[in-house]
């Protein structure tokens, strides 16, 4: 899976020392902060325009630095106002202007205006961290950023478009992201540090105090210990009910478990399965399972002649129990999908139509006689050594096995797995891939699309090229797809692809993850999405 | 029976072959005078039988998968349970003794003739052949078992062939080091010279009148080093360099179980307790074998 490697299990008698040291007490945590306990070792940096891991992510993003709009809690794909409170497209889809909230204020109480807003926007280009590529792949450039961002007045955010690309595809990829966020101008230029002559727009200040329009300011954050956030009375929103977060590192799932269960924590970020099931039975307990977008999948490498036939690569998609696999190794962690864009996203297909396969081997066995071999064949498997990749790779396998495919399995550390596929050395390859917003052009674009083909072209980043395969009517009809500004066609075209690929692709996607997360029940109203996890809605 | 048993302990015998046979049939007596011995023999015995017979002790195939039935702890039907994909734990282990003990083997005939050749070679010859061989040899010797197949098992990529290859090279330096101290203290006995005065080869003395001196300590070492093969074949199996899934490897079995180690035990715990038995078996009978086979122990 395509998630960094989870370490090794300490033995119980670590958490058993972390319980006996909070004392024998029922310590119950303050009536006005919430407890959340989660492994935050990758966490190196709160700048938004910075980070790129799921900690920090998770903390900045409408906790500390509320985005300009944000993704409906209940659909994701459907945008709400936040920080910018209405958005008009001009007569030819080349201007966007949104008009942010008179109210917006910093930390401090000055007020935050659209100038901060363009510099925030304009500072994620001149960085270039890995976030910039949010910007960039809509026509957004470091050199023309001055000009394709600017504020006009104190409350209007004018963006000049390369393409007419749909508003809501916009709002979804840029504006509900962690660079769409208001960070303080005056503080950043004033604390800016110049290095050979480049300025770091406040990069280095930022980093573990980012001043933001948020419910939320950090207020202390000791590596690997803990995290601290404070509330901000003077927040444009609805007053966040707890007053204080506090993020407390446990990198063990055991401990995490303990915690939960003797009150030492509210809410559990990182349970293993196996502790998850044990704690279904306890009713102070509630586990929350949020539908990620993301997906797991057998990668088919059409460079591979047997591979290259589609009815091979349909017959697959028949040696895997959906259901099965979600039942029971993938518990917790992933429902059946197969169709590539995730369930939840704009122009997604329902439930069942994007999930039409079952395991039917005499299906399988007749699409591969058609194919031609009907005495089956040989290939090689690579996956991960790690989570729950070797039971799925074996399962497919001995699938495989009763019509004669025989498929040999190579697991590998995941740095290893990902540069064999970006290099396209393999035959089949088990990953996965999230997307990174709720709408089908975030697949479609990578997964779908293949710009070139050829091997030296090295599109490394797309997983579609990683495969060798290519249809020029799909990116034809992806290309018309991005810039279809009526919604109902846009979806036409999307569940059209979405079909094909189903059926032709050289990717056969099976599981959707899940995010499981624990609290114990007296927590109220915490709202928890795919992208973004709401720490000022709950109460307790 | 007894008449045999005087027969095979008579001080004075009447031929060769009962000669050769009464030296046999003593040692055999010393390591049954032994339960240490006797139980690990058992123990190894037992092992290789069910290695030979696996498919038809096995109830079912080490791969035969079934989802509704994962996770079952042990029982009348399941012996050892079942792990996270349905498979039965006590097929998988007997097959998996076939992986355990052709790894143990392969590694001895690989590891044992290389390690005699150099250890031997190097004390015969002296000088700068002892020199080079041993300085290489103190190369191997410098990493840690397990580091060093580690680092081979990554270059030459996963898999049982590899990992068979990865442990014999890092095996045969201690038998070098042991067959070539062995050497040093015969080389100059005056049976070598006799032969050498009859114009035997180099090769011929090695072969013929050094390596037999020194094969009994070298069966005691690598008897006693298997335990250690074993463990680490395990280890590479955990960390996933090992027999690649859905071969029933036992380092590989218990690593699978780590996951699910607080709420089905079983899975971990069995092949564990596989591993650290067939070690204990073939260190206790290495033990037993050293006192047999050493001339200057015991007795």
């Amino acid at each position: 899976m395509n998630r960094p490697a989870r370490s090794f299990r300490l033995p119980a008698f670590a958490a058993l020392a972390l319980v006996a040291a909070s004392g024998a007490a029922q310590a119950a945590t303050p009536r006005d902060a919430l407890v959340m306990a989660w492994n935050l070792d990758a966490l190196i940096t709160f700048d938004p325009a910075q980070i790129g891991e799921v900690n920090g992510n998770d903390i900045i993003v409408g906790n500390v630095c509320s985005t300009l709009v944000n993704y409906d809690p209940k659909d994701v794909s459907h945008m709400l106002p936040s920080a910018a409170e209405s958005w008009s497209v001009s007569p030819d889809g080349l201007t966007l202007t949104l008009k942010l909230r008179a109210d917006l204020k910093f930390p401090d109480g000055h007020a935050a205006t659209a100038a901060d807003a363009a510099w925030s926007l304009q500072r994620v280009l001149q960085l270039g961290f890995f976030g910039a590529a949010t910007l960039t792949q809509w026509g957004f450039t470091k050199d023309h950023a001055l000009e394709q961002i600017r504020a006009t007045d104190d409350h209007t955010l004018v963006l000049t478009l390369d393409k007419p690309y749909p508003v809501d595809l916009l709002l979804s990829a840029i504006f509900a992201q962690n660079v769409a966020t208001i960070l303080d101008r005056d503080a950043g230029t004033k604390n800016a540090k110049t290095t050979e002559g480049r300025s770091d727009y406040g990069n280095a200040f930022f980093k573990t105090a980012p001043i933001c329009v948020g419910p939320y300011h950090v207020s202390r954050w000791d590596a690997n210990d803990v995290v601290v956030l404070e509330r901000n009375d003077i927040y444009f929103g609805p007053k966040p009910k707890m007053r204080r977060i506090i993020l407390r590192h446990v990198p063990e799932s055991s401990a995490e478990r303990l915690l939960l269960e003797k009150g030492d924590i509210d809410i559990a970020r990182l349970l293993s399965p196996e502790d998850l099931k044990a704690l279904e039975a306890n009713k102070d307990i509630h586990i929350e399972q949020t539908l990620m977008q993301s997906l797991s999948y057998v990668a088919m490498n059409t460079d591979d002649p047997i591979l290259a036939n589609p009815k091979v690569r349909e017959a697959l998609r028949y040696l895997i129990d959906y259901d099965g696999l979600a039942k029971t190794v993938l518990q917790y962690q992933g429902q059946p999908r197969a169709s590539l864009v995730p369930e939840g996203a704009f122009a997604a297909l329902d439930h069942t139509e994007g999930e039409p396969f079952t395991l039917d081997l005499a299906k399988a066995k007749q699409l591969i006689t058609e194919a031609g071999y009907p005495d089956g064949f040989s290939k090689k498997m690579i996956l991960s050594a790690n989570s729950t990749s070797p039971a799925i790779a074996q399962h497919i396998a001995s699938n495989a096995a009763k019509i004669g495919i025989k498929i040999d399995l190579e697991q590998m550390a995941d740095s290893n797995l990902f540069t064999r596929g970006r290099n396209r050395d393999f035959q089949l390859q088990l990953v996965g891939w999230g997307a990174t917003y709720p709408d089908a052009d975030s697949m479609v674009s990578r997964h779908a699309t293949n710009p070139d083909k050829r091997t030296e072209a090295k599109l490394t980043g797309y997983p579609v090229w990683r495969t060798g395969w290519q249809n020029l009517d799909i990116n034809a009809k992806a290309d018309a797809a991005r810039l279809e500004r009526d919604p109902a066609r846009r979806t036409a075209i999307y569940r059209d692809i979405q079909i094909f690929m189903m059926h032709n692709g050289p990717i056969a996607y099976f599981a959707q993850t899940i995010r499981p997360i624990a609290w114990r029940t007296m927590v109220k109203d915490f709202s928890v999405g795919p992208f973004t996890v709401d720490y000022g809605s709950a109460s307790k | 029976m007894s008449g045999m048993h005087a027969w095979l302990t008579a001080t004075e015998t009447t031929s060769k072959r009962q000669a050769h046979l009464q030296t046999w049939y003593l040692a055999w007596l010393r390591l049954r005078a032994n339960p240490l011995t006797l139980f690990g023999m058992a123990v190894l015995a037992g092992l290789i039988l069910t290695a030979i017979l696996a498919p038809w002790i096995a109830p079912a195939g080490f791969d035969d998968q079934s989802l509704t039935h994962r996770l079952l702890p042990p029982s009348a039907a399941n012996w050892f349970g079942t792990d996270d994909l349905g498979r039965d734990i006590f097929s998988r282990l007997v097959h998996g003794a076939r992986i355990t003990l052709m790894i143990a083997a392969l590694v001895a005939v690989i590891a044992a003739p290389i390690g005699l050749l150099v250890g031997t070679a190097a004390g015969y010859f002296g000088g700068w052949v002892d020199a080079v061989l041993m300085r290489i040899n103190d190369i191997f010797l410098s990493f840690p078992g397990l580091i060093l197949a580690l680092g081979f098992v990554a270059a030459l990529g996963p898999g049982i062939r590899n990992t068979i290859i990865a442990i014999a090279l890092t095996a045969w330096p201690s038998i070098a080091r042991l067959a070539r101290a062995e050497t040093l203290t015969i080389r100059h006995s005056d049976y070598i010279a006799a032969v050498r005065i009859q114009g035997a080869s180099s090769l011929r003395i090695i072969t013929r009148h050094i390596m037999p001196m020194c094969l009994p300590s070298v069966i005691v070492r690598i008897t006693l080093n298997m335990a250690g093969i074993i463990l680490t074949a395990a280890g590479l199996g955990f960390l996933g360099l090992g027999a690649q899934p859905p071969m029933p490897e036992w380092g590989a079995m218990l690593s699978a179980g780590r996951s699910h180690i607080s709420g089905a035990w079983w899975l971990s715990t069995v092949p564990g307790i596989a591993i650290l038995l067939t070690s204990l078996a073939f260190n206790l009978v290495g033990d037993g074998l050293r006192d047999v086979l050493d001339p200057r122990s015991g007795r």
